[in-house]
């Protein structure tokens, strides 16, 4: 008698189960970063192989946009269920997904990236500190008497003698872009910081960074913002105005430099140049984590999001030997891995 | 004398009717229409049909027609250079309007001319014009694409017994495809409902996904409209021809397939529900007239209703799927109905 019931509420179980399995979406989806859609499409690649799965829908939209889709107002069972992130996600995204009910969400820091001003290989400009960055992107800059000007840069040469005498030109991403915000935060706000007369006005004004150091310049082509069109997917038309410009600066994430070495090249920072020992040992100024962000509310409702996510994280993947390594992504290793 | 005089009058006549002729072409309004695909597909044709029918008009403009032919350039650089292209001939031909006919001809060109001073532009058969920037421009207005879906959901419960229907839609993954995979999500399906809606790369990902709706989950519909994408494997670069993949799909599909474009059922899908790019082409020229009689744009958007129900021979093959006889003679009478679609009378995969 037992075992019949013990039977029947194993039948039950497994009709319960094999229901619930069949009710699952079948697809992940997601959007995001730029920088990590790189990362996220091969993940996906590798995953649908192993485990026989579809494999999950990934788009590139910029890390602002993709994090508006994915907690924005328009949510319904197919909004997206992961997002990639090339910086930590803010207060007021986390709000706006609380409004939205989009309910607990997983961070997920999947390895280092480091921001790179890259330039045409072979052109003649190695190293440049982030107060000559900022002295040459920023629309006012201090005058010798501590007075805010207009930019009257036009060379490097006009910034330090021992810059190289060519045209100051420099291409950002997209505002939405998080390499974009990275950008500001790390570069911008530390050569701000770094030039004793803008550090002065900070501490006396009280004014914000962003009105301070962070507005960049719009006289004439010196600083160009890509559109979304020059970013696409692959970045390959940015790459392309970057060689096509020689003396340009692009700025954009680590990864691309390993894609495309044989084309760009990257300048040092402050005396480091980008590479992987730097990145991960936080050296070079520009490092940065990346993420992805997982709603947890989609592991029980789309196959194989859990698996994904953990083989997101799998050594085989972003581990010290990983796949993702070969793309440019530099790997936590166990001291400076963060927790989920 | 009077033959001399005879002459000069012939002379003066030809000269007169010269300088009428010149004047008459160099002031009629010109318009350009640029087609993201080639006029080998139908929906193409039956758009140019529409438009130039309605076009006629005592202000007659001449118009000039380019190809970007993108379906067969998938490679950015290519249809950038196809966009360069027009943007070429729009310089020398100078168009009071273009006429901008899908996704690519916005992307490539059109954008461009965003609050141009002396360009107007009309899109066509699209159905996001927010994402070209174009919802602020004061020189933009066009025909909004829409899938019917309120005429699918009615045509289904046509097709089947059933009152609440469970639909997946599969496509590969272009742009395209996600214009219209955003369109079917956000749509309000009650009191059917979208399990499922796949985008793939490649033509195992394209199978796994119909074996799975097969065995996983109990779809009584699955909905198709961009396919032309879909690579032979993972490891290769080569797209399959579409026809294959839908003949695939037929076969080994337990669910019967319908298509949102009208093109779909000629590639052998069994009924496809879809909006008429005849009548689009008419409203689009519509919006052409009244900005070369306003000089301006006065209409900000417009959106086509009617929609046609095309057949394949194929819908028969489902014992299931009870096709109304009204839509068979309707196919047959739009010549919306295909009895193959079959290259050379087999398929090859």
């Amino acid at each position: 008698m037992v075992n019949i019931k013990y039977k029947l509420i194993l039948l039950f179980l497994t009709f319960f189960t094999s229901f619930e399995a069949s009710a699952k979406r079948l697809q992940i989806r997601s959007v995001g970063s730029t920088t990590v859609y790189p990362f996220s499409v091969r993940v996906s690649e590798s995953f649908a192989k192993k485990y026989k799965t579809l494999e999950p829908f990934v788009t590139s939209t910029g890390t602002g946009q993709g994090i508006d889709q994915f907690c924005g107002t328009s949510q319904n069972e197919f909004s997206p269920d992961f997002t990639g992130a090339s910086r930590k996600i803010k207060d007021n995204e986390i709000q706006m997904c609380k409004n939205n009910k989009v309910g607990a969400i997983i961070e997920v820091p999947i390895g280092y990236d480091g921001i790179i001003l890259a330039l045409k290989k072979g052109t003649k400009f190695t190293n440049i500190s982030l107060e000559e960055l900022f002295l040459a992107t920023s629309k006012m800059i201090p005058n010798k008497h501590g007075k805010l000007i207009k930019n009257p840069y036009k060379k490097w040469r006009d910034i330090n003698p021992k810059l190289p005498n060519i045209k100051i030109q420099i291409l950002l991403p997209q505002v939405q872009n998080g390499t974009y915000g990275s950008f500001m935060k790390l570069a911008m706000n530390k050569g701000c910081e770094a030039n004793s007369c803008m550090k002065k006005l900070i501490d006396t004004s009280g004014k914000p960074y962003k009105e301070l150091c962070r507005t960049y310049r719009n006289d004439g082509d010196h600083v160009t913002i890509a559109t979304k069109y020059d970013l696409g997917d692959s970045h390959d038309l940015f790459i392309q105005k970057i060689y096509d410009n020689p003396g340009m600066l692009g700025v954009m994430g680590y990864s691309f430099l390993k894609q495309f070495k044989e084309k760009i090249d990257a300048i040092s920072i402050e005396g480091t140049p980008p590479s992987f020992d730097n990145i991960s040992s936080l050296k070079y100024p520009l490092s940065r984590p990346l993420y992805i962000y997982v709603r947890q509310d989609r592991l029980n409702k789309v196959e194989g999001l859990k698996d994904f996510i953990d083989f997101y994280q799998s050594d085989e993947i972003s581990g010290e030997k990983g796949q993702l390594l070969e793309l440019g992504l530099v790997p936590f290793n166990s001291e400076t891995r963060p927790p989920i | 004398m009077f033959k001399k005089r005879f002459f000069i009058v012939k002379g003066i006549l030809i000269l007169v009717i010269f300088w009428f002729i010149l004047s008459y072409n160099l002031n009629r309004p010109r318009v350009m229409v640029i087609h993201s695909y080639s006029s080998t597909l139908s929906s193409v044709r039956a758009f140019s049909r529409g438009f130039d029918e309605a076009l006629k008009h005592d202000k007659n403009p001449s118009t000039l027609t380019y190809y970007m032919n993108t379906l067969n350039r998938q490679k950015e650089r290519n249809k950038v250079g196809s966009g360069v292209s027009a943007v070429g001939i729009i310089e020398d031909f100078k168009p009071q309007v273009i006429v901008a006919v899908g996704e690519e001809a916005q992307e490539y060109v059109t954008k461009k001319y965003i609050n141009h001073p002396e360009i107007k532009v009309v899109y066509a058969k699209i159905k996001r014009p927010e994402l070209y920037g174009y919802e602020t421009a004061k020189n933009i207005t066009g025909v909004r694409e829409q899938f019917p879906l309120k005429e699918v959901k009615n045509v289904l419960l046509d097709l089947s017994p059933k009152k609440r229907l469970k639909l997946a839609s599969i496509g590969d993954q272009t742009t395209l495809m996600s214009a219209d995979d955003n369109f079917i999500i956000e749509h309000s399906w009650d009191p059917h409902v979208i399990t499922d809606s796949l985008m793939v790369k490649d033509f195992d990902e394209w199978k796994k996904a119909i074996r799975k709706l097969n065995k996983m989950k109990e779809v009584d519909f699955i909905l198709v409209s961009n396919y032309r994408n879909i690579k032979a494997s993972s490891d290769s670069q080569k797209v399959l021809y579409h026809k294959d993949v839908i003949a695939w799909t037929i076969e080994n599909s337990e669910i019967p397939v319908v298509g949102l474009y009208e093109t779909n059922s000629k590639d052998g899908v069994p009924i496809s529900i879809s909006t008429s790019s005849y009548t689009e082409g008419q409203s689009t020229a519509k919006l052409v007239l009244e900005i070369i009689q306003e000089s301006s744009v006065k209409t900000k958007q417009s959106e086509t209703r009617h929609f046609l129900v095309s057949l394949n021979a194929k819908y028969s093959m489902y014992d299931d799927l009870k096709v109304p006889e009204v839509y068979k003679s309707f196919a047959i009478a739009s010549g919306l109905y295909y009895e193959s679609s079959r290259r050379n009378g087999k398929y090859k995969i």
